[in-house]
């Protein structure tokens, strides 16, 4: 199977201080499709996307995408140029309203993608008009994280990263963002999403790598992955 | 040491009384314009500018120098506080953002070290000597008379003008996007700057702000004070004490307690002169026994 090499890492290795997270970590997303990223806790999922938006230094290897180099681009080059990301914990600004934190995510990305505004956002987050005006931190889990995904998409993203956007949600919830992700997938957005709920992500992404000990040890499309018992044995232990 | 006798005749009498609150109100609002850049830095970027006061010098000095050119008040003032503000910026970018997130002792080195070579600055350029700029032309005009006392208009000014300022600074941190994205970057920087801000820049701009607050309030004390190197100094030791009585971060704190820390200065010159200064330490050692956040911070101290 061949991958379009939309988005590519090659042999990236990234430290925090001097313990050593990745280790030539090659991974390739296809423009359009949703990649899962799943593998253990502290595997390095969250590294990895850390390293995608550039909160974490790249110490060596390459990061391109559309064939132009990425890997010495501090974060917030890195999110005009079309990477939108969305962390692990929410990370609203809980002192800010709703409307005032998608504000702050405001931009039109440098490809000239303009396609998300207020307005827009509203209709994909009905939950989020009726809030806007409350503070973001007074909001439980489930809204903060759609505002956190919409504050994102108000940046205009060409790929979307998403860290864990159902840890710690109500399996109901839980459904409401995978419901949320797949209108996503119709504005042919480039979703990376990584994850530890592979139900999740069986339900949502076209293609999958799999993530251990800061490498990849397995790419394919998640068709293939369902039918093969000993690989998701050996590393999700499924 | 203390004349009550004098402060209850002062008191009594209109004129008297009224002097010493406008004088009261003047040092106040001045001093609320350094205290509200010193608390605005503090509270966004976690540093204490330990060279807040050289802005206040540097734009008493520019607004000086521009005077004598151009014989304008209001532009030596605008002069004044673009000066601290560009300084600001400057100091910022080259020195004090290089040391953000470090030991606080490493922030006075390098304060200290500014302050010591821009004094040294100040008195190549412009002297070692006293300066008066005097009262401008502009409100060489007949007092007004309020309740029997007389109030010069430029000290009417000078409260009306530093109260607007203090309004505007307030608008422009809570109403604004600028001021939307430095809170937000205060709370959290990397998220923001994942976002696509460059917040180093917003950083830069709100230091070069507190900075020019501290440089208009130099320029528009020009005309009443005398201008000497040095001169940051006291009024450094007394934001200090305003950021305490009020709060760590907030304005409106800043605002409340200048206008007491002013008060305290001008009644107590009349009543107790030789104690103003041990009572402003008083005041802020109490507010810091029984609230030690400040007046007008909730929780617990940063």
């Amino acid at each position: 199977m061949k991958l379009n090499n939309y988005l590519s890492l090659h042999k990236l290795n990234v430290y925090y201080g001097t313990s050593q997270i990745l280790f030539d970590l090659s991974l390739n997303a296809t423009k359009g499709k949703t990649l899962a990223l799943l593998g253990r806790n502290g595997a390095g999922k969250s590294t990895t996307l850390k390293s995608l938006i550039g909160l974490v230094p790249i110490k060596s290897g390459s990061y391109k995408i559309n064939d132009k180099n990425f890997e010495k681009l501090v974060s917030y080059e890195i999110s005009k140029r079309g990477v939108g990301y969305v962390p692990e914990d929410r990370q609203v600004f809980k002192s800010h309203t709703v409307e005032e934190n998608l504000l702050i995510g405001a931009k039109i990305n440098s490809n000239k993608k303009d396609m998300f505004h207020l307005n827009e956002i509203y209709k994909f987050f009905p939950l989020l008009k009726d809030l806007k005006s409350r503070d973001a931190g007074l909001l439980s889990g489930g809204e903060q994280q759609m505002l956190s995904i919409a504050r994102t998409l108000m940046g205009n993203p060409d790929i979307l990263l998403l860290d864990e956007p159902s840890e710690g949600l109500a399996p109901i919830i839980v459904q409401d963002i995978a419901k949320l992700i797949k209108n996503l997938q119709k504005t042919e957005v480039t979703i990376i999403i990584a994850e530890q709920n592979i139900r999740f992500c069986f339900a949502i992404a076209d293609n999958v790598a799999l993530i251990d000990k800061g490498t990849i040890v397995y790419e394919n499309t998640i068709s293939e992955l369902k039918k093969d018992t000993k690989t998701l044995k050996k590393y999700l232990a499924v | 040491m203390f004349d009550f006798d004098a402060l209850i005749n002062c008191f009594g009498m209109a004129s008297c009384a009224v002097n010493q609150l406008t004088s009261g109100l003047i040092i106040g609002m001045l001093l609320f314009l350094v205290a509200s850049g010193l608390t605005l830095i503090f509270g966004v970027l976690n540093v204490i500018n330990f060279a807040h006061g050289t802005f206040y010098m540097v734009g008493a000095y520019f607004a000086f120098s521009t005077y004598l050119f151009t014989e304008s008040y209001l532009l030596s003032a605008f002069v004044g506080a673009l000066g601290a503000g560009i300084f600001g910026i400057f100091f910022e970018r080259v020195l004090i953002s290089k040391v953000y997130g470090q030991d606080i002792l490493m922030q006075l080195l390098v304060c200290y070290a500014f302050i010591l070579i821009t004094d040294d600055l100040v008195k190549l350029i412009w002297g070692t000597d006293y300066i008066a700029m005097g009262i401008p032309d502009e409100f060489r005009l007949a007092p007004f008379r309020i309740f029997g006392g007389y109030v010069p208009p430029l000290y009417a000014f000078l409260i009306i003008l530093s109260l607007v300022i203090g309004i505007l600074t307030i608008l422009l941190i809570s109403k604004t996007r600028f001021g939307s994205i430095v809170r937000a970057a205060a709370e959290n920087s990397p998220m923001v700057s994942a976002l696509g801000i460059r917040v180093p820049l917003y950083f830069a701009l709100l230091f070069g702000l507190g900075c020019a607050l501290a440089g208009i309030a130099g320029a528009l004390a020009a005309p009443v004070r005398s201008l000497t190197p040095g001169m940051g100094f006291g009024i450094l030791i007394e934001s200090f004490i305003v950021t305490v009585i009020g709060g760590m971060g907030s304005i409106p704190g800043a605002l409340i307690a200048a206008i007491i820390l002013g008060l305290t200065r001008s009644i107590g010159s009349v009543g107790f002169p030789l104690f103003v200064d041990g009572l402003m330490f008083l005041i802020m050692a109490i507010v810091l026994i029984f609230k030690p956040t400040g007046l007008f911070v909730k929780g617990s101290p940063k």
